[in-house]
């Protein structure tokens, strides 16, 4: 006998949630969401996370999608409730963040008549998104929320984003239990490619003639959870290997086979690596414009093989002479048991004596610099990376963009997957405070009893910073632990190493010098005890500072000439690498 | 290089997909030659026939990002620059194609 229960469809939503395991929500109230609000009332499954701006939730379920895997959930109202989302739903699709973002709307009656606080989201959204919908009556979503978490989490993942008017939250109707899943059209859309044995073959061979191979990877590793196959991949074949910004921590940074990252602030040997390898095996990366600079040059005589999910990557920028389509950590699956038997192994290994001892000499000509003379980035960041490593603090770092992002990304070693969360696609300012918090939320939802708390930093210029700083009492109301640290040049840093660099010094509106906030007192007022670092010789015991338990900020002072080098200007080679800062008379 | 294109899209009963559809085209320099749609009552799907002229290297990677969408069923067309397609796109072409593509990877390792 079937059982039915009245249920309204705010019920149903959260029922729905439920079924899908989710225990967090970011969101925002509003006159549309007002039903959703009042069932959350008496929910105590679900923990909702109050933000002070749209903008911030998103950028928090990434963060806590990119520090967990799980899917990260956000509820926001109609109308600029919905609108204000539009960035961070962006920046996931950019990255390939697995969210659902769910809206309310209007009621039924009223949509299309300019109605207060209604906006076309699904419209808005349509390009941002990998599948939206609208849902027109309660049993619509018993349907559509398990197909939004579906679809955000198959192939190459990314956000969905569901619309829900008013009077179908409040429309009641006889709930029955969850509809069986059944293979829907959209399952069909897995990727399953079948009989890529010759292809497989066809690597192994290429990795038995290569005498300087080199593997580049990218998010997608750590997107299909391939870390522990990739290392073994790497540790068979002992094959160099780079990383773009996104799969950063994908391998230990500080393995004896790591070149570092590469692309237009990557170091030199990696990027000298990508332009003489005569092998270049490329998984779950796309070739983006920050990485290739000039495509006509980008790794002219070598043999590509592209491992990625999406077919669309495929030849999209770089012509690869093999591509594997598939899910990675499958692919690797694949391969590895061959490369284990392969006796000629051996070969490659002595194969590639020569090439070790090149990288070698590069990585000795062109290191990444610290100058220990003056308090500026590269001194803090590599202070705190030796710091942490020192204390094996398990740690995450959501940083920003710009040249923070960037410092960040050199001297640190991020050593598991999931610790590196940037805004690698969209490049969003704005980022890092919010994600940072979303990922301690994450994080603390994981913690077993017996574990220590994860450190999560948040790194950012002044410019990003003040673009989500509201977001800095979120932390503090819900005791999120995060560590804030701000490089502050009072310039909007990269902007002005590129209006110095390419566009002769002229700094078009990027100095925010006495224009700033007092962030130290900024954060006081938010309830958060903060430093400011402006002498060379508190280095070590202002992080030591930020690091201990609590939401903290640190303003640390770093001087507005500061670039970040290697650079490789946009769409220019290798050959136009700039190393260091010119002399006057070398302008 | 521009050329024009034929496509057939198989796609989902509602407006939402068909904008999505057309949606991929818009501000990236495409121009819209002919469209038309009818509804294959035997599927409960609908069928978008159009004729378009633009970059072909954008039209492929276009036509492989919308072979990803959850209510697009099937993609094919009347011309299609071969060199460019392998793996991913529902077309009787691909088979010979990979073959075509494995022979030619094969000489230049």
């Amino acid at each position: 006998m079937i059982i039915s229960k009245r249920m309204s469809g705010s019920q149903i939503f959260f029922e729905c949630l439920k079924n899908e395991k989710v225990k967090t929500i970011f969101g925002y109230p509003g006159g549309a969401v007002l039903p959703f609000y009042d069932t959350l009332y008496d929910i105590k499954e679900i923990e909702h996370i109050l933000v002070r701006h749209e903008q911030g939730a998103v950028h928090m379920a990434e963060g806590y999608t990119r520090a967990t895997g799980k899917t990260g959930v956000v509820l926001v109202t109609s109308g600029p409730g919905a609108t204000n989302t539009v960035t961070g739903i962006t920046d996931a699709f950019m990255d390939s963040v697995p969210i659902v973002i769910f809206t309310g709307q209007v009621p039924k009656p009223f949509l299309g008549l300019d109605s207060f606080q209604e906006a076309d989201v699904i419209g808005i959204t349509r390009p941002i998104t990998k599948w939206n919908k609208l849902v027109r009556s309660p049993q619509e979503l018993l349907e559509a929320i398990p197909k939004a978490f579906e679809i955000a989490n198959s192939g190459r993942p990314g956000p969905v984003l569901i619309d829900i008017p008013k009077d179908v939250a409040l429309e009641e109707f006889d709930f029955q239990g969850f509809p069986a899943r059944t293979p829907k059209a959209f399952e069909s859309k897995k990727i399953q490619i079948k009989n890529q044995s010759d292809i497989f073959e066809k690597v192994l061979k290429a990795l038995e003639k290569a005498k300087k191979p080199l593997l580049y990877f990218g998010g997608g590793v750590i997107q299909s959870q391939a870390c522990s196959e990739l290392k073994e991949f790497v540790e068979l074949t002992n094959i160099p290997f780079t990383s773009t910004l996104q799969g950063l921590g994908g391998l230990p940074g500080d393995h004896p086979n790591s070149l570092g990252m590469l692309g237009m602030h990557g170091t030199y040997s990696s990027n000298m690596a990508i332009d003489h390898c005569d092998l270049l095996i490329v998984l779950g990366a796309r070739f983006d414009d920050r990485v290739t600079g000039k495509t006509s040059l980008f790794s002219k005589n070598s043999y590509k093989i592209h491992f990625d999910i999406d077919p669309s990557n495929m030849d999209k920028t770089i012509h690869c002479d093999l591509n594997v389509i598939g899910d990675l950590k499958n692919n690797l699956l694949k391969i590895l048991p061959s490369l284990k038997k392969n006796k000629s192994l051996k070969n490659l290994n002595e194969n590639q004596n020569q090439w070790w001892s090149t990288l070698s000499d590069w990585k000795q000509e062109c290191p990444l610099k610290i100058n220990k003379k003056e308090l500026g980035a590269t001194l803090i960041l590599s202070e705190l990376n030796s710091i942490l490593k020192k204390n094996k603090t398990k740690f995450s770092i959501a940083t920003d963009v710009g040249q923070n992002q960037m410092w960040a990304s050199q001297y640190i070693q991020f050593q598991s997957p999931k610790t590196h969360i940037t805004s690698g696609g969209l490049g969003t300012m704005g980022f890092s405070v919010p994600a940072a918090i979303g990922a301690a939320f994450g994080k603390k939802e994981q913690l077993n009893k017996s574990e220590k708390e994860e450190i999560v930093i948040s790194i950012s210029g002044d410019g990003g910073f003040q673009m989500n700083m509201q977001e800095l009492i979120t932390a503090t109301t819900y005791k999120a632990p995060v560590k804030f640290i701000i490089l502050n040049n009072s310039y909007l840093g990269m902007i002005r190493q590129w209006q110095e660099l390419f566009h002769k010094e002229r700094f078009s509106f990027t100095s925010l010098e006495g224009a700033n906030p007092d962030f130290c007192l900024l954060a006081k007022s938010m309830g958060i005890p903060s430093k400011r670092l402006d002498d060379l010789k508190d280095v070590e015991n202002s992080i030591n500072w930020v690091l201990e338990p609590g939401t903290r900020l640190l303003e640390c002072i770093i001087p507005q000439e500061e670039m970040v080098f290697p650079i490789i200007p946009s769409n220019s080679s290798i050959k136009d690498m700039i190393t260091e800062r010119f002399s006057k008379e070398e302008k | 290089m521009n050329l024009n294109f034929e496509i057939k899209i198989i796609f989902g009963n509602d407006f939402d997909c068909l904008n999505k559809i057309l949606n991929i085209f818009c501000g990236k320099g495409f121009t819209l030659e002919s469209l038309t749609t009818q509804m294959q009552y035997k599927n409960n799907k609908n069928e978008l026939k159009m004729k378009v002229k633009g970059p072909q290297k954008l039209l492929i990677i276009l036509l492989k990002r919308m072979d990803t969408f959850p209510d697009v069923f099937n993609i094919s067309w009347n011309k299609a620059p071969a060199f460019i397609f392998n793996e991913g796109l529902q077309s009787p072409l691909t088979k010979k194609i990979n073959q075509r593509k494995g022979e030619r990877n094969e000489a230049l390792l």
